[in-house]
């Protein structure tokens, strides 16, 4: 923040509590003891030291989480660009052999990876289900495909299974969306 | 140093990427280069059968390519297992894939199929 926005903030709320202050001693409903016991004392002084406590914790523990969510929903992004590169392949019909097994062959890596570094994290059970349903469907999918042999260095693949592979993928897209979703809306 | 020794002459080693090509092919040499078939035909079964003759265990390190498709693994290990029987092969090789360890599975399955079909 400027100094000067924190400069003016510091004279607004000096100024709010002066005008609290003034209001709550003309106020007829209230009385303002000028003494104060020492079981008042303790109780303040305790009262703000767990305030504190408490607030430093819950901050901390909502930037630890937000960076084991940064760090996998960063892998799944990596993951969902792979799709789209295969999408596009499909989509355009010509499936180069070799930038195809290439793609495959990334893809299911970074899903393994993400899928192993979702133990180290609470996520919950179905989040982890997903990511292997992804993995699962990604090399049935390398299978298929990559059992078909090449012609000139292209897969040719037939075009009625070009379309259902095609509309595999894309549900593993979308798949992949929803998981980022939930990773991003989860709370612990 | 002496310890070292006795692993080298214990075990064969082929690395994929290494020994024949990081870019291995399709199933049949008619689908172009670095195919399963040439594989099995110019490495494979030639360290296989070296490997048992020395009683040793053939390491086949499937790390380093970019990638693999579906129908070389096929062929190479289909081929490996009729020739020599399939519970002779799972035996006595061993496979290493830090990349892609769910390979390991798939090719058990393809080697356990030359069981089924013969």
């Amino acid at each position: 923040m400027p100094k000067f926005k924190v400069k003016w903030a510091h004279v607004f709320l000096i100024s709010l509590g002066v005008l609290i202050g003034v209001i709550a001693c003309n106020w007829t409903y209230f009385e303002l003891e000028r003494k104060i016991t020492v079981s008042d004392l303790f109780t303040t002084v305790i009262g703000g030291y767990i305030g504190l406590y408490v607030g430093s914790k819950l901050t901390s523990k909502v930037s630890s989480d937000r960076i084991q969510k940064d760090l996998v929903i960063d892998d799944l992004k990596i993951i969902k660009n792979n799709l789209s590169r295969l999408i596009t392949l499909f989509e355009s019909g010509i499936l180069p052999f070799e930038e195809t097994i290439s793609i495959f062959k990334i893809t299911s890596q970074s899903l393994a990876l993400t899928h192993e570094m979702l133990d180290f994290c609470k996520y919950n059970p179905d989040i982890k289900a997903s990511v292997i349903a992804i993995l699962s469907k990604v090399r049935a999918i390398h299978n298929e495909v990559t059992n078909v042999n090449p012609i000139n260095g292209i897969i040719s693949v037939p075009v009625v299974d070009l379309t259902r592979l095609l509309g595999e993928l894309r549900v593993a897209q979308q798949n992949l969306f929803k998981a980022i979703i939930t990773i991003n809306n989860v709370e612990f | 140093m002496g310890i070292k020794y006795k692993l080298h002459i214990m075990e064969q080693f082929v690395k994929i990427s290494k020994d024949f090509s990081p870019t291995p092919g399709a199933r049949y040499k008619t689908d172009g280069k670095f195919s399963g078939e040439e594989f099995y035909n110019n490495i494979l079964k030639d360290k296989f059968r070296n490997s048992i003759d020395q009683g040793n265990i053939l390491i086949i390190d499937l790390d380093g390519t970019y990638g693999f498709a579906t129908s070389f693994l096929s062929e190479a290990f289909y081929r490996l297992a009729t020739d020599f029987g399939p519970d002779n092969v799972w035996a006595n090789i061993k496979l290493i894939s830090t990349e892609e360890p769910y390979l390991i599975d798939e090719i058990k399955e393809y080697i356990y199929d030359a069981q089924v079909q013969s």
